[in-house]
């Protein structure tokens, strides 16, 4: 019964999901959702790592930044359709996810998010100064959207639309949900739950934490460029800002606002703090400040976040009808 | 097959100018329960901690069933076959038993993940497997009635259960136990106690470390006295009890006193 009910209710969403480009006709709110969908997939690839293995990893707004320089250049320079050059540059970030993971996790407590936060700040200044690849401070322009795909006999998909982009977000959304859904819901999943909780624990128990770590980091990357190669694309242009702390700092607040360690949380904080931050653009600089401060409320009154609070709230409601 | 499941040959530990344990050898014979007793410091955890490679050993060699584990990492001596419990309380605080004791289980933690993204009935299997395994162990250490229970508000009886269950889990020839009833309320003592006989009756071998001395002399088959990380004597219970210089450095104040 209630499995039938999740289904229904995941059917209905899904259903909302495709239907809603005809209703709205306004572009700049399809544009949004577009964005809606990349930040959810960044927020579920940090989660994998933060959530779930516990791994406080400051780089993985870095790791979408390779993903989406990769994927464009890829494009620009090697003349790849967005196709072959997304999965690439997936891979490539997922490489330098690895050869970075190895040294980076074997430290325990604090390192970890020092040493992260290093590596972002160190590859950010690569892709800021390397102009003769990158463009360095200019950026990157003129990244093309995705080649059309050809069906036989019933015509051609072409991206130029947003609707177009807007359903390939989704898919790829869908498709991020599903393969996290499925490794954290698994016996391996259970093991980064344990290395999350203790990790002396875990391996007196016969967990490989090194390994599992450095697998997680690995998928966790692998995401993170995927929402940067889809940006790339979408987008048409790149700035080094894409590669900043500034966008792990972001993430890390999609996540820790909506809710970490869960699935639902990281999708309400990457859907709603984004349309806070367009909001608060006025602000320029100080809209740091700003973040800086909703953290801190959030850690200190919502330590779970958002769905955190709604489960403490529906639990409360619970005891007191059954008393 | 070797009538012992551990030895351990010429041991030594230093941190910096301290000699935690002292050119220890002993061996502990596979189906018995063997005990390590000593006065705070002696450098009981110290030896748990090198046997299941937490920390190297400065000198000396451990065996198990015959092979050389000094070396291996702690997760390769514990698929091995040792399982073991922390001095201070270790568990999955913010999970439930089950969730702890699925944790445990051989299936969880050679599951690959690969197969955990891409198989569908591989992972069914290997789960159901697990869970019921998971479940199996709880009942067997008295924790069927909380298996729902988060590990961090069990009462402290229950979770020294617990850590037993979980170094239980994944199924090990042998158990190294420390203290598992340091802390534990009087009527929750005798309950420790039959589980352990319990585990032993199940074909395992145990190694206690522990400071109740009524119950280490009744439960053990051999006792092992450290002092000082030297080794006093290593023999049948009521040999050690009656043993000057275990009197002298140990039992003085804790046991003999009180006979
Ligand atoms: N990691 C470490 N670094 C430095 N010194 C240590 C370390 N672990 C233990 N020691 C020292 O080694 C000695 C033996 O400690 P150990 O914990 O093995 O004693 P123990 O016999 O288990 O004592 P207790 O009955 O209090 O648990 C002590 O003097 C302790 O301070
Ligand atoms: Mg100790």
């Amino acid at each position: 019964m209630d499995k039938k009910r999740k289904a229904l209710c995941l059917g209905v969403l899904i259903l909302i999901i495709l239907i809603i480009p005809l209703f709205i006709k306004d572009e700049y709110y399809l544009h949004i959702l577009v964005m809606s969908g990349i930040w959810i997939i960044s927020a579920l690839s940090l989660n994998l790592i933060l959530g779930y293995a516990g791994q406080l990893n400051l780089a993985q707004g870095t790791f979408f930044g390779i993903g989406a320089y990769a994927t464009g250049l890829l494009m620009q320079k090697m003349g790849l359709s967005f196709w072959a050059a997304l999965p690439l540059g997936c891979l490539l970030t997922a490489t330098i996810g690895f050869v970075t993971g190895l040294p980076t996790l074997r430290t325990r407590g604090h390192y970890f998010p020092i040493a992260t936060m290093c590596l972002g700040i160190a590859i950010y200044y690569v892709i800021a100064r390397w102009d003769d690849v990158t463009g360095g401070a200019r950026g990157l322009f003129g990244l093309p959207r995705p080649d059309p795909i050809v069906i036989p006999f019933l015509g051609t998909i072409s991206f130029e639309s947003t609707a177009s982009c807007y359903y390939l977000v989704s898919f790829l959304v869908f498709i991020t949900i599903v393969v996290i859904h499925r490794l954290i819901t698994s016996l391996s999943g259970k093991r980064l739950i344990a290395i999350r909780g203790n990790e002396d624990l875990a391996q007196a128990l016969g967990i490989n934490t090194m390994r599992d770590k450095v697998i997680c980091f690995t998928i966790s990357t692998f995401f993170a460029g995927l929402a940067g190669g889809v940006f790339a694309s979408y987008m048409g242009s790149l700035m080094a800002e894409n590669a900043h702390f500034v966008t792990s700092f972001e993430m890390l607040l999609n996540v820790m606002i909506g809710g970490v360690g869960t699935i639902i949380g990281p999708i309400i904080g990457a859907i709603f703090l984004p349309l806070l931050s367009e909001e608060l653009h006025f602000l320029g600089g100080w809209r740091l400040v700003v973040y800086g401060l909703i953290l801190i409320l959030t850690i200190r009154f919502l330590p779970f976040g958002i769905v955190g609070g709604i489960r403490t709230a529906l639990a409360k409601r619970h005891d007191k009808r059954g008393v | 097959m070797d009538e012992y499941i551990l030895e351990v040959r010429n041991l030594t530990k230093y941190f910096g100018g301290l000699k935690a344990i002292d050119n220890v050898s002993f061996k502990i014979n596979r189906g018995e329960i063997y005990s390590i007793i000593g006065p705070n410091g002696a450098g009981k955890t110290t030896l748990f901690n090198m046997i299941t490679g937490f920390i190297p050993p400065t000198e000396g060699e451990i065996f198990f069933q015959g092979q050389k584990i000094n070396g291996l990492k702690p997760y390769q001596i514990a698929r091995l076959g040792i399982g073991r419990t922390f001095q201070l309380t270790t568990l999955f605080m913010q999970n439930t038993v089950l969730e702890n004791l699925l944790i445990g289980q051989k299936q969880t933690r050679e599951f690959p993940v690969f197969h955990s993204i891409m198989s569908v009935k591989r992972r069914r299997v290997s789960q159901s497997e697990a869970v019921e395994r998971a479940h199996a162990v709880a009942e067997f250490i008295g924790l069927g009635t909380f298996k729902n229970t988060m590990a961090a508000i069990l009462p402290h009886g229950a979770q020294k259960q617990l850590s037993i269950g979980l170094a239980l889990s994944g199924d090990p020839d042998l158990i190294l136990l420390d203290e598992p009833l340091g802390g534990v309320d009087m009527d929750e003592i005798d309950m420790i106690i039959e589980l352990i006989k319990k585990i032993r009756d199940e074909g395992k071998t145990i190694c206690l470390i522990e400071h109740k001395m009524r119950v280490v002399m009744n439960i053990s088959d051999r006792i092992l006295a450290l002092s000082y990380g030297k080794k006093l004597v290593e023999d049948l219970p009521e040999v050690v009890a009656s043993n000057e210089d275990v009197i002298a450095s140990y039992l003085g104040d804790r046991y003999a006193a009180r006979g």
